[in-house]
């Protein structure tokens, strides 16, 4: 008897595989960058006070793509807050998209000629940006203007973003302004005190004193371990930074994959430093953790932004939605709120973070910029060498 | 009703099987590997020659090739240094691999001893729990090695107190072929035990009383029973370990790098072409391998025929008078305290202390996660009952076409091993290839006649699972069906029965403890899927224990520490459920 439920079960389990879903396929409606530009109408103007209210009719939805950790992140991540607020001062529905594999998923859809189901992208890098047009042949000269097929983002119309202005000088990397920062922090050493002092030059980490007490990451797995090789070709040059990690390789440095990977190891103290946030101070003073272990330290007093951004789907049909959306993020309140919920800093220099907050995110004196046109063109190849010559070690 | 059963339930599950495969496997991965042999419409062979003339990649063979003269030269001069000085990337990869799956046959044979043919109580449940390792997502088994062989770890805080040395592990070949062992070793347990439990006593017996010493019986009867099975762990285990991906870049770090590493790399920066060829080079070993571990397989049929339905083995108690034998089973079992324990018990203790000392704040997040989760974030409830689903879903699919795979392939045909390797590719396809496929084929889906056809969500992920899953429950049944007496089944076709009557009502019985064995694999690889899973789900409302484990995973272990043990004894629990109700309810 149970063998005959078995195997009913079985054809039971074929049959339900057939649901899928089917759609007709849209004549001619994904080539191009359909959505025309806002035509100037400018919805809201969010202010410190942020009480104005956009007057856009009935209820819209505004879909805004994601990296995961923005939503749900185990301490804090401002997803919740950001849509909770911009839903109770807008008239209109905030929806997350978070796919596995961030904009790398939109720039496949785009090569695949699928439709974008998102109006937003929250949380662009100034690498993500130079993926996305090495990869859909775009540049910031030619892309949403004119005859260029299929672009992803459409320059952003800046005068109806309110506290545009504000934004930080130097934190713009998108001649275009396709991407609008919303919040920065720096990449920099966190290391335990009670274990070594603090180097202070990229040559410090050869001497022996610093023989195996670094971690670092894989720079294709995510920011910090990107920023900390591009800060070391900042410092020995195109030509030598190769030479410079061999040598950093031979006192024992260990690069790992992704920060989780690294901070996890760091944490167990199987080594005294680990490259990571400057922000690292924030999150052991909430978890109440020994400061000693938390130490920042920048190699040459300078350290690699790590910018992110807002950017307009080309394709979005909410572009007054879109701006909408920006000027709320960029809006004084919010832009501290969200600081200190994604523990970095604000990118406009107009909102007031807490004081303790403030006091426990170090500040590097330099910031050393990459731009994106010198990024566009070297990007990958710097990569690439480094990653043959540590893994063919 | 019983005749029409008979002649269409082939048919059923012949297409329905092709008709899986071919939907959430073989199409995804072909739109991923075509891309080594084409270029702008026409067919090319240079991103495959690009790799295989390379020395990143192939080391000295690359020398060799380009000018075969001085290589030689140097051969002479120095065999061992040319040799082993440069592997290059993929003959790294394939020789931790070997390491890998010689340390998990030399850990998990003494199991399979211990467990076939010692009696102790709790036999059962720890037979049940050797499944565990299998589940566990790669961050945790990280997790677990770090706070368990780290500097400070438990073992050398236990070496430490008996005034033993430090050993320094992390961030060596040693510790990534431990992982591989603690993921794989368990496999070689299992089967190799299920084997053992299939020797027909009264066999030895009668070996024995033809003067056969105990040794010459064992040797003669039992020995050539377990090669097969022994061959199958191993095999596997060096597939799984030559694959590996996660464990290398927690455990090692960027230095010990895979194939699968590169592969991984490749396809973050969309770089298709290198990436496709990297994959297609990875799966040709592991398939190569493959079909030549069952040509091995299919020439030992022969020896083993007369299987199935004997009289097992007299289990001898474990705890007894000294013998040098159980003195080795007491060494083994430290072992295993340190290797397969350790981790777990680790990161169970993890999950319960902070810097303060003893704390339950890792599951009070879990509590309070599940009450105020906001729609978009994961709950771990729903997690839980989604894991459990899917489990259930993909053993329903997955025995039934891994069941009807192995009746085919011991089928005597010409090229039926081909068939057999080719149904073993889910196994044997990098993960990350699988996933593109999955996200290119499945999710952006494929126009047809007008329409756009994509599959997510639920079933999608069970499917996925299931193609994942059918070649355990196939390599567990191959050997047994191989192994049983033709004419049990040729005398019920001679009464009038039909292949699929013969083979539902004499044959299956007798392999039930097969299919079991296949079923608990099923569910094991189901619970701790993760890149398929991520890649399918519409949403938060279809994430898996696994996904809930990465996404609690933040600057601080304890949640995803927590998360992890929940997903642990939710699969002890079922384990202990399904194998006892497998054991009550079989067939035998």
């Amino acid at each position: 008897m149970r063998r005959r439920e078995f195997l009913g079960g079985v054809t039971g389990g074929a049959a339900l595989l057939a649901g899928c879903q089917a759609e007709p396929v849209e004549s001619g409606a994904n080539g191009s960058g359909t959505a025309g530009n806002g035509t100037g109408s400018t919805t809201s103007g969010e202010n410190a006070t942020d009480a104005t209210v956009g007057e856009s009719g009935g209820d819209r939805t505004l879909r805004v793509a994601t990296y995961p950790a923005y939503l749900d992140a185990p301490s804090v991540s401002p997803g919740g807050w950001v849509k909770e607020q911009f839903e109770s001062t807008h008239d209109a529905t905030l929806e997350w998209v978070s796919p596995e594999g961030g904009i790398n998923y939109f720039i496949q859809r785009r090569q695949q000629n699928r439709p974008i189901e998102a109006d937003v992208y929250l949380g662009l890098t100034v690498e993500e940006l130079v993926r996305v047009d090495r990869e859909l042949g775009t540049n910031a000269d030619s892309s949403g203007g004119g005859g260029n097929q299929g672009g992803l983002f459409a320059p952003a119309e800046t005068e109806p973003i309110a506290n545009y202005d504000a934004i930080k000088s130097k934190l713009e990397f998108d001649s275009a302004n396709r991407v609008i920062p919303v919040g920065t922090s720096y990449v920099s050493l966190v290391y335990d005190e009670s274990a070594i002092e603090a180097p202070s030059t990229f040559a410090d980490l050869l001497e022996p004193a610093y023989e195996g007490a670094l971690i670092a990451e894989n720079p294709t797995q995510g920011a910090t371990g990107l920023r900390f090789l591009l800060q070391s070709i900042a410092a020995r040059g195109e030509d030598g930074y190769l030479n410079y990690w061999s040598e950093l390789l031979n006192n024992g440095t260990t690069v790992l994959g992704s920060w989780s990977d690294s901070y996890a190891a760091y944490s167990d103290g199987e080594a005294p430093m680990v490259v990571s946030y400057s922000t690292d101070q924030v999150f052991a003073e909430r978890a109440g953790e020994d400061l000693s272990q938390h130490q920042v330290a920048f190699l040459d007093d300078g350290a690699v932004p790590y910018t992110d951004g807002i950017a307009t789907f080309e394709e979005t049909d909410e572009t007054d939605l879109a701006n909408t959306f920006a000027s709320f993020m960029l809006s004084p309140r919010v832009q501290a709120r969200t600081a200190v919920l994604n523990v970095g800093l604000p990118a406009v220099t107009n909102a007031t973070l807490p004081k303790d907050f403030q006091q426990l995110v170090a500040v590097p004196e330099e910031a050393v910029e990459f731009s994106y046109d010198r990024l566009r063109g070297n990007l990958q190849g710097w990569v690439e060498a480094w990653s043959r010559q540590v893994a063919g070690r | 009703m019983r005749g029409r059963l008979g002649r269409g339930l082939p048919w059923v599950l012949g297409l329905g099987a092709a008709a899986l495969l071919a939907v959430t496997f073989y199409y995804p991965v072909a739109t991923v590997l075509i891309e080594a042999v084409s270029v702008a419409g026409g067919v090319t062979i240079e991103p495959i020659v690009a790799v295989l003339t390379d020395p990143f990649y192939v080391g000295w063979l690359a020398r060799a090739l380009a000018d075969p003269v001085a290589f030689g030269r140097a051969l002479l001069d120095a065999p061992v240094a040319t040799l082993t000085g440069s592997l290059g990337l993929i003959g790294f990869t394939a020789y931790q691999a070997l390491l890998s799956a010689i340390a998990c046959v030399a850990l998990g044979l003494p199991g399979a001893y211990v467990l076939a043919r010692y009696d102790f109580p709790g036999r059962e449940v720890a037979r049940s729990l050797t499944i565990l390792p299998f589940v566990m997502p790669s961050i945790m088994v990280a997790i677990g090695f770090v706070s368990m062989f780290g500097e400070n770890g438990t073992l050398n805080r236990i070496l430490g107190a008996l005034g033993l040395g430090e050993i320094d592990l992390l961030f060596t070949l040693p510790i990534i072929i431990l992982a591989h062992a603690f993921y794989n070793a368990p496999l070689v347990t299992r089967v190799t035990a299920a084997a053992w439990e299939n020797v027909d006593a009264r066999r030895i017996e009668s070996a024995r009383s033809l003067g056969a010493s105990p040794r010459r019986a064992f040797l003669d009867v039992v020995v050539p029973r377990l090669l097969p099975a022994i061959a199958t762990g191993a095999v596997l285990a060096y597939v799984f370990s030559f694959m590996s991906f996660a464990i290398v870049l927690a455990l090692g770090g960027l230095g010990f790098a895979t194939i699968e590493v590169w592969v991984y790399n490749r396809v973050t920066q969309l770089e298709y072409a290198s990436a496709a060829a990297l994959a297609t080079i990875e799966t040709s070993i592991s398939l190569g391998l493959t079909y030549l571990y069952l040509r091995y397989e299919a020439s030992q049929e022969g020896i083993r025929e007369g299987g199935g339905g004997g009289r097992p083995l007299k289990r001898k108690p474990l705890f007894g008078s000294l013998t040098p034998t159980r003195v080795a089973v007491g060494g083994y079992l430290l072992v295993v305290g340190v290797v397969f324990v350790g981790p777990i018990a680790s990161m169970i203790i993890a999950s319960v202390t902070n810097d303060a000392g003893f704390t339950l704040a890792n599951y009070e997040f879990l509590l309070t996660r599940q009450r105020t989760a906001y729609a978009f974030q994961v709950q771990p409830l729903n997690a839980i009952l989604n894991s459990v689903f899917f489990a259930a879903g993909s053993l329903l699919l997955s025995v039934p076409i891994g069941t009807f795979v192995a009746v085919v392939s011991t089928r005597r045909f010409r090229g039926r091993k081909v068939i057999d390797a080719l149904a073993m590719a889910p196994i044997a396809v990098s993960g990350v290839v699988v996933g593109l496929g999955l996200l290119r084929g499945l999710v952006f889906g494929v126009e047809v006649w007008g329409y756009r056809i994509t599959v997510t969500g639920a079933l999608a992920i069970i499917a996925a699972h299931a193609v994942a899953a059918y070649p355990f429950v196939v390599r567990n049944l191959t050997p047994l069906l191989g192994g049983l007496d033709r004419r049990l089944t040729e005398s019920a076709r001679s009464l009038g029965a039909s292949p699929a009557r013969a083979f539902l009502d004499i044959s299956l019985p007798l392999v039930w403890g097969g299919v079991l064995a296949g079923a608990a694999f099923a569910v094991a690889i189901s619970i701790g899927e993760f890149d398929s899973t991520v890649i399918l789900a519409t949403g938060t409302e279809s994430y898996t224990m696994p996904v809930a484990v990465e996404r609690y995973l933040g600057r601080r272990l304890g949640p995803a520490t927590a998360m992890g043990c929940v997903l642990l004894g939710v699969t002890s629990g079922a384990f202990l459920v399904v194998e006892r109700f497998g054991d009550r309810g079989g067939l035998l």
